[in-house]
């Protein structure tokens, strides 16, 4: 193969480039954020005793994990607005759009972690008289947050992982300006490759952050 | 003498027609019997005849589908919630597989239910908790975490864990079945202490037989969903008279 790659084009619109990487983050901050309060209500509700409540947990988790991606971007998009006779920019669709479906997929991970501990945990708890609640909140939450981080982590690296596709809605992530800048200057394969690189760091950095959040527990499981 | 019921002026604990279901399978049936207070059961039996299950349905972690329990005259089954909660104050468990919360030291684990439910303050809990540990002979282990310690340990921290929150009667489920031989000992000496120096009210299941024979007031055979013999414990291990006993007896001084 006769290619010369030019990365030198990656410096020339690094700044261009970096804007994006801005709206990568953003996006991905406020998607992660919601989809873990999502998560944490719907995790909540399929361990409470209300039937009705269980079953709108489960109706609501595979309706948005199993919907596509870009089908809940573009009908959120261009769909909701003529509905609901508002009008959302591209980023609030995006944020809007990761986090239904990361909702959906981290409760899954808190009731996993939930789950995780050992039944005889809670009859302990009962035993020294805690009520439900005290359980909870000093015996079940405190072990279940170290038993969901890995599988959480999954579920924001694929958020984050997701933003690319917002591009359809065009949202100047990274991977959008890519595209412009190849229409311009016609070095596809660097400018793909740099988008690569872009997100795998911030990928790489925040899976980075969230081991050492899991090397916090002083304690082993037994 | 009724079979099962042992009828004493000051029953601490009274249980009466118990009848216990998992779905349509019918655990135990028509159960009665009472426990005075200061006294040791131990309760025997095959496994699989329902003896942990009992143990379970007195502190109120299992429902009862018909009967009676009474524990210092509060009701246990068809309580509310909140007079459960203050039920079981009075009743501490320990269990087979220890259950310390493995998340926090041993004196945490020691404390978080005087601090949070009695609301001891934290000096009054620690000091109370210290002379536990003394007293299960782990003073040294207060700020291990429970992986680091062994099974023996675990079950006399597990131990002290149920006391601080000073009850009136101890349930033991199997506290000695998971433990290598030395440290049944060292948990089994701390149980004998509670009975010779404390005179705790108690019900065990066990299957350690010198210690149920030193140490237990009355033994309890439950086999087939329900009572087959009470008797003191020399009655019951020298001249038992159900078969159902003599062929228990003959399998479990075999091992």
């Amino acid at each position: 193969m006769h290619y010369t790659w030019q990365f030198g084009v990656l410096w020339e619109y690094a700044p261009y480039l970096a804007k994006g990487v801005w709206y990568t983050l953003k996006i991905s901050f406020w998607s992660i954020f919601w989809a873990t309060i999502i998560g944490v209500l719907l995790a909540s509700v399929q361990i409470s005793k209300s039937k009705a409540l269980r079953t709108a947990a489960i109706v609501y988790i595979d309706l948005f994990r199993t919907i596509p991606l870009v089908c809940l971007l573009i009908w959120i998009h261009y769909v909701l607005p003529i509905l609901a006779r508002t009008e959302l920019t591209p980023v609030q669709s995006a944020i809007l759009a990761l986090s239904l479906n990361g909702g959906a997929l981290a409760s899954e991970a808190f009731r996993g972690g939930m789950e995780a501990i050992p039944h005889t945990q809670k009859q302990a708890a009962f035993s020294l008289g805690f009520s439900q609640l005290g359980t909870l909140r000093h015996v079940i939450i405190p072990q279940a947050i170290f038993a969901t981080l890995p599988p959480l982590t999954n579920v924001y690296i694929t958020t984050i992982k997701n933003v690319t596709i917002t591009m359809i809605v065009a949202v100047p992530e990274v991977m959008f300006r890519a595209q412009e800048l190849m229409v311009q200057t016609f070095r596809p394969l660097e400018l793909y490759t740099g988008a690569a690189i872009i997100y795998v760091a911030l990928i790489v950095v925040f899976s980075y952050g969230m081991r050492l959040l899991e090397k916090i527990r002083k304690w082993d499981p037994i | 003498m009724e079979r099962g019921a042992v009828l004493g002026a000051e029953s601490f604990v009274t249980v009466r027609n118990l009848t216990k279901k998992f779905g349509d399978n019918v655990i135990l049936e028509n159960i009665s019997f009472d426990v005075e207070k200061g006294k040791v059961l131990v309760l025997c039996g095959p496994s699989g005849c329902g003896k942990s299950t009992l143990l379970r349905c007195i502190n109120g972690l299992e429902q009862i589908a018909g009967g009676e329990i009474r524990v210092d005259g509060d009701r246990i089954q068809g309580a509310s919630t909140g007079d459960l909660l203050k039920a079981r104050l009075k009743i501490g468990m320990v269990f087979q597989s220890y259950n310390l919360f493995p998340h926090m030291t041993t004196l945490k684990n020691i404390i978080l239910a005087p601090i949070q439910i009695l609301k001891q303050d934290k000096k009054e809990a620690v000091e109370n908790a210290l002379k536990l540990l003394d007293m299960v002979d782990l003073r040294e282990k207060a700020d291990a975490y429970p992986s680091s310690l062994s099974g023996g340990q675990r079950q006399r921290v597990a131990i002290a864990r149920a006391l601080a929150m000073k009850p009136q009667l101890m349930l033991f489920d199997e506290p000695t079945a998971a433990l290598d031989p030395e440290m049944k000992d060292e948990v089994l000496n701390v149980i004998q202490r509670l009975r010779t120096e404390e005179h705790m009210t108690m019900i065990l299941v066990t299957h350690e037989i010198h210690f149920v024979k030193d140490t237990a007031d009355q033994v309890m055979m439950i086999a087939d969903r329900e009572i087959v013999e009470t008797a003191d414990s020399k009655t019951f291990f020298e001249n038992p008279k159900e078969e159902r006993t003599k062929q228990f007896l003959r399998i479990i001084t075999k091992e």
